[in-house]
Parts: C-alpha cells; structure tokens; sequence
C-alpha cells in the first residue's frame, strides 16, 4: 500500500513537473513570438507612416509645379476660355436648347480624355 | 513564524493535551509523554504542511496569472528599442487629408561619460561625424561627472550609422519623435511648431497640444494645401516686385467661416524653428492689427442700409471737406460734387463715408461692429490673435474716420470675417481653422444683416470692381466684386505718405458669393507700370485676380458668361446705371 501510494505520488509529482516546465518554455516560446510578431508590426507601421510622410513630401504644390514646368514643358494651367461648367455647356455649343444632362457630360469627358492625348503626340 | 515550534502559541499542547492547563499534573503523567509527543509531531507537520501549502498556492497562482493574463508589454519592452516616454503626437491634415505635421522616430545620442575611456578621442571622432558640433563643448560635456549628457538629438540614419560604427562604449541612442512638417514653410503661421521635446509652442500645435498629444486621431484643419500654396506664391511675387516689407493674405468660406488659406510673409520653416529671426513668426494676418482703410467703407454702407438711413438713390455732397474737431477730412481724387451711394463706393469718397457715418451714429456704429467681432480678438484657434484697436472715446469725430477705415486697427482675419458677413445673406460666423464637419456643434453663425442689404451690398462690391477703384480685380468669368484699402501708416504722432498698407478684400462670385479673399502688402514701393502709386487698387488687387484666376477651377467654381442678360440684371444697380446713363446723355448734348 505504501508502496503504490509512493509511487502514485512520484508520478504525480514527476508529471506535475514536467507540466510545469512545459508550460513555462511554451509561454517563453509564445510571448518571444508574440514579441516579435509586435516588433514587425511596430516596424510595418512605422515603416508606413514614414512613407506617408514622405509621399506628403513629395507632393509638395512647389515640387510638383517645379516638375511640371521641367517635364511637362508645353502644360499650362488652364485658363478661363477653356473651363466651362456642364450646365453652361449647352448654350455654347447648341445656343438656346438644351440638351440633356447625360449628353454634356458624354461630351466633357471626351474632351477631357482626348486633349492630353493630342498634346503629347504632338510634340513627337 | 512563531507560532511553527508551537513553543509560545500552543502552550496548551506542550504541557501534554488539550484543554489541561499547563502545570497541571494528573495520575497518568508517566503514560502521557509518548502519546503527548506523536500529538505534538503531528500538529507541527499539519502547521507545516498548511504554511508549504499556502506559499505554493500563492505561487502558483501568481504563476497562472502572469501566464494568462501577463502583461505582454511589459515582457516586450524589456528587449525592445526604447522609446522616450510621451507618446507620438498625432497629425495634422489638411481638408483633403494631406499629411502637415508628423511625428517620425529619430535616434538622439547621448553619453555616458563616466564609461567613456579617452574622451578626447572621443569627442573628436564624434565631430568629426558631426561637424556642427563644437570639439571643446562635446569634449567638456564628456568630461562631466555625470551619467548622462546628450551630445545630440535627432541624428539622421546616416549619421547614427556612423556613429554606432565608431564603437566607442558609452554612447548610445536614444529613439525620440520629432515633428516633421512635409510642407515645410508653406503653412508655418497657421501650424505653429514645437520645441526640442515635442510640445506645442506656436499656432494650432500649441492650442491643440494637450489634444495631440492625448488624442491618436489626426486634427483636420479646413486649410487646403494647393489653394495656400497659389495664394502664397502670388504673395511671394508681388511682395519682391513692390519690394514691400511683408505680406499677408487669406481666403474665407463666407458660408461657414472656414479658413481655406493664411499666408503671411516673411514666414519661417517650422522644420528649424530655431533658426529664425525676429519678424518672420509673426502671423500678420491674425496677430497684427492695421488701419486697413476703405474696405470699412463696405461695412459703413452696410450698417447705413441696413439702418434704413441711405437707399442707392441717396447721396452726399462731397465737394466740401469735412472739418470736425479741428480735423479736416478730404477725398484724394475727389470729384467734388454730389454723389450717390454707388458713386461714394466706387469712387471711394472719404468725405461720403464720413457723412454717412455721421448719420449713422457711433453708437449704432459700434453696436454693428461689435456684432461683426470687430472690438474684441477673433474667436479663433490660433493662439496669435490680435487685440483690435478701438478708441476708447468713440467720439463722432471718431464715428466718421473710423467710417473709412481710419482710428481703428483689426486684423485681416476680422475685416475679411465682417465683410464675409456683410456679402454671406448677412449672417456673421468667426472664422474657424477647423473643417465645419469636423467640429461637434455647427456654428449656425449670427445675423447681422438683412439678405436684402446682403444683396446690396453684392452689388456695390461688384460695381466696384467694373467700375471703381477695384477694377485690376477683376478675373475674368469669375463675377469678382471687392474693394480696395489703402491706409497710411502710424508714425509718432501722424502719419507718414510714403508707408502704406494697400490692401484688397474681395468676394466671389458675386451672384452667390461662396470665397472672400484678402491680400496685403506692407509699405509696397509703386514701380514705372503703376504710375509710382503703391495704392491697394494697384498692387494688391491684381492678385486678387491671378489668384481667383487659379483657385477657382480648384475649389470647383466654374468661370461664368460675366455679359448674360440674366447675371447683369441680377448685379445691377438701376438707380446707378440711370444716373450714367444721363450724365452720358448730359455731356454728349453739352457737345
């Protein structure tokens, strides 16, 4: 009987053990990884807002302008004559009538689409 | 612990059992000592075993709450890269969410000179990375029995690179946040900047500071960056060609109050605030208070038709000065006659204005003003606001100069709030940095004025600008109406000719005004093109128009036909327009 109690005991005090020191380098395993995983994500974070920053950087009005006039020599910023508004659309191009809302806009944005177009080929 | 040998808590179980006092003998003494001592043993081990017990019981549950509800970060920051303690403030956008301000994490280094083996090798390697750095300084700062001194903060990669390779023990970095504005000088004013350790010392950084540093959402101001950036570099431009002292501008939303720019010349790079001289942190359009002169003539032709004291076809003699009080007042370019309200705007007659401020009353003048923001700072976020200038005698005399923008100092930032009102419907609202969907309550604003004198008002701005001094305004498509100012600066006890403050304050488009805008040049110098004159009508009022010229397509204003039947009829001032037209038809009989 003591025997068997002796040994359930040691068993039991063995297995605890083992548990105890299972669950401790799991934990250490864990909480590195974890540690990690928010390292990385600090990182990737920081990583963006700095590209953010920069991308603001980048896009400075002054910067973008210099560019334009060095890269883009013949653009301009448009003037009044060529700004029109879509409902005023219609009395230039057709004096009194109007058409309908969907055909003016049909027109601006082929306008829109085909003027670069022209602009950049003609320069070839 | 005492109670363990049970010698001194259980005197009852040492003098043989329970419930005997102790010293007291009985019969069976001699039998007892054996049995006494088993009883003695076992209680000890149950004492024992109940004290293991308790300690590993708090142990383990010590144990099973660091591993399930353990505190990760703490865990974390034990290896990780420290951080200095304040947390990063958070950004500063624009409307359209365009990144002004950021914190960045950047190495600082510093010492610790009580491990530093050969400090004068030391220092001079570390100028040597640093050259901005003084030898003896670095080399007297390692010396210093301390154990911590910084040699310097915010070092580029690079150079903390370089450093690091050095591999001399007893520098380290430090990972600290420093505020980056993108931008750079382009938003200075309206920004502010902060010190060495990241607290707001100057514009929105400092008002919003406890906000920035508490808060992780970003504050979005109502300022746009492109519209800023146009107004600036027009700004810049005409400042250098009138080789003027200063500058300052602003574009309102007279629908809500919203501040879409603030320039104001010289500014400085927020990046180096420690860089720059006295002057250029100055926020002339906030902070500075000038006489800005006949602009007050829109406010003084409001207050009187809102009173019911004028109607258009009303009018003044201006062919005589006004003397009062030992002052006289004169027209510059006077047509000495009679003229009508219109004729008094456009021409912008000081002798009208000043009568028609004398039947006004100051009184009443002031209960106007006062309604409009202009005797006390504006109520806005910055905290570089100016205290207007106010007689303190509001006197009649005071009355009529203040009726054409004399004896009164404002900033640009309440003359163009008053006539945002004056132009808006006639509802006044202070101007805000915040954008109006980001603020909790709604300002709904505060009636000044009628929509029938708003409307009015409209149409004397837009006459000015077709037919009066404002005519170099004029953007073509855009239905622009303003008025200019020109006042003469303050020297001593008068006033000095050659140093003006030429102004513009214009509003567009006139039909359904949506955008005031101010510009200012400071003691501008007249070139060959203007005739020598360095009057608002000539040197601010073209800048009104390049820029209305490139913000309108923008802030999505589209250019209208100026010569349609209906916008004519919707600006005109018939009791004008028949007065021309007889003084035309008057002088063509004459010949």
């Amino acid at each position: 009987m003591k025997a068997l109690s002796l040994t359930v005991w040691l068993t039991l005090a063995a297995m605890t053990g083992y548990a105890m020191f299972h669950i401790t380098f799991e934990v250490e395993r864990l909480e590195s990884e974890l540690r990690d995983v928010n390292r990385l994500t600090k990182k990737g974070k920081d990583e963006v807002h700095h590209l953010k920053a920069e991308w603001s950087y980048l896009n400075r009005p002054d910067r973008l302008s210099e560019l334009t006039k060095r890269f883009l020599p013949n653009w301009a910023a448009p003037t009044t004559n060529q700004i029109i508004a879509i409902d005023n659309l219609s009395e230039n191009l057709t004096g009194s009538e109007k058409p309908s809302k969907t055909k003016s806009n049909i027109t601006k944005t082929k306008h829109r689409l085909e003027k670069p177009e022209r602009r950049r080929y003609a320069k070839h | 612990m005492q109670n363990t040998d049970g010698r001194k808590g259980y005197p009852f179980i040492r003098s043989g059992g329970i419930n005997k006092p102790a010293g007291a003998r009985t019969i069976n003494d001699s039998f007892q000592p054996f049995h006494a001592a088993i009883e003695t043993g076992r209680n000890r081990l149950l004492i024992a075993a109940t004290i293991a017990s308790l300690t590993f019981a708090a142990i383990g549950s010590k144990l099973v709450e660091l591993s399930t509800f353990g505190n990760a970060d703490k865990v974390a920051s034990k290896n990780g890269t420290h951080v200095n303690k304040h947390q990063a403030r958070s950004n500063i956008l624009d409307r359209s969410g365009n990144v002004l301000a950021t914190d960045l994490t950047m190495a600082s280094l510093y010492a610790d000179p009580l491990n530093i083996l050969e400090p004068a090798k030391a220092a001079a390697a570390i100028t040597g990375i640093l050259p901005d750095l003084d030898s003896n300084k670095v080399l007297s700062l390692l010396k210093r029995k301390r154990r911590f001194v910084w040699i310097k903060r915010h070092l580029s990669p690079r150079q903390q690179q370089a450093v690091h390779q050095l591999g001399i023990p007893g520098l380290d970095f430090r990972r600290e946040y420093r505020r980056v504005y993108p931008h750079g000088s382009l938003m200075a004013h309206a920004l502010g900047y902060v010190d060495i350790d990241n607290q707001g010392i100057a514009g929105i950084e400092k008002s919003f500071d406890a906000r920035l540093q508490r808060d992780s959402n970003p504050v979005r101001l109502s300022l746009d960056v492109r519209v800023q950036h146009k107004l600036r570099t027009e700004l810049l431009a005409s400042m250098a060609h009138y080789q003027a002292t200063g500058a300052a501008g602003l574009v309102l939303d007279v629908t809500n109050g919203e501040i879409i720019s603030m320039v104001s010349l010289p500014d400085f790079d927020p990046n180096t605030p420690g860089k720059f001289v006295d002057g250029q942190h100055f926020n002339k359009a906030s902070l500075g208070v000038y006489e800005l002169g006949s602009a007050f003539k829109i406010l003084t032709s409001a207050i009187a038709l809102n009173e019911g004291i004028i109607t258009f076809r009303d009018g003044y003699d201006t062919s005589k000065p006004i003397r009062i009080s030992g002052f006289t007042i004169k027209d510059h370019y006077g047509k000495n006659r009679w003229l009508s309200v219109p004729e008094i705007f456009i021409y912008s007659s000081n002798i009208g204005a000043g009568r028609m401020a004398l039947d006004i009353g100051a009184k009443t003048q002031k209960l106007y003003f006062g309604k409009l923001g202009l005797l006390e700072p504006a109520d806005t976020e910055l905290p570089e606001i100016g205290l207007p200038i106010i007689p303190t005698n509001w006197s009649r005399t005071q009355a009529v100069t203040i009726g054409f923008g004399h004896g009164i100092s404002v900033s640009p930032l309440q003359l163009s709030a008053a006539v945002a009102a004056s132009v808006n419907g006639g509802v006044f609202f202070q101007p805000t940095l915040m954008k109006r969907s980001e603020k909790n309550t709604f300002d709904r604003g505060s009636r000044v004025f009628t929509e029938a004198t708003s409307s009015k008002i409209r149409r004397l701005l837009r006459l000015s600008v077709l037919d009066g001094t404002g005519k170099n305004a004029a953007a073509k498509g855009y239905l622009v109406g303003g008025k200019t100012g020109t006042a003469e600066k303050k020297t001593g006890n008068g006033y000095d000719e050659d140093m003006l403050i030429s102004s513009f304050v214009g509003v567009f488009p006139m039909t359904k005004p949506r955008y005031a805008i101010f510009a200012m040049l400071d003691e501008p110098i007249g070139t060959k093109e203007t005739f020598g004159r360095a009057t608002g009508g000539w040197v601010a009022a073209p800048i009104i128009k390049r820029v209305i010229e490139q913000i309108a397509p923008i802030l999505g204003i589209a250019p209208v036909n100026e010569n349609s039947q209906q916008i004519r009829r919707t600006l005109a001032i018939d009791e004008y327009q028949s007065k021309v037209e007889a003084r035309t038809l008057a002088s063509f009989k004459a010949h």
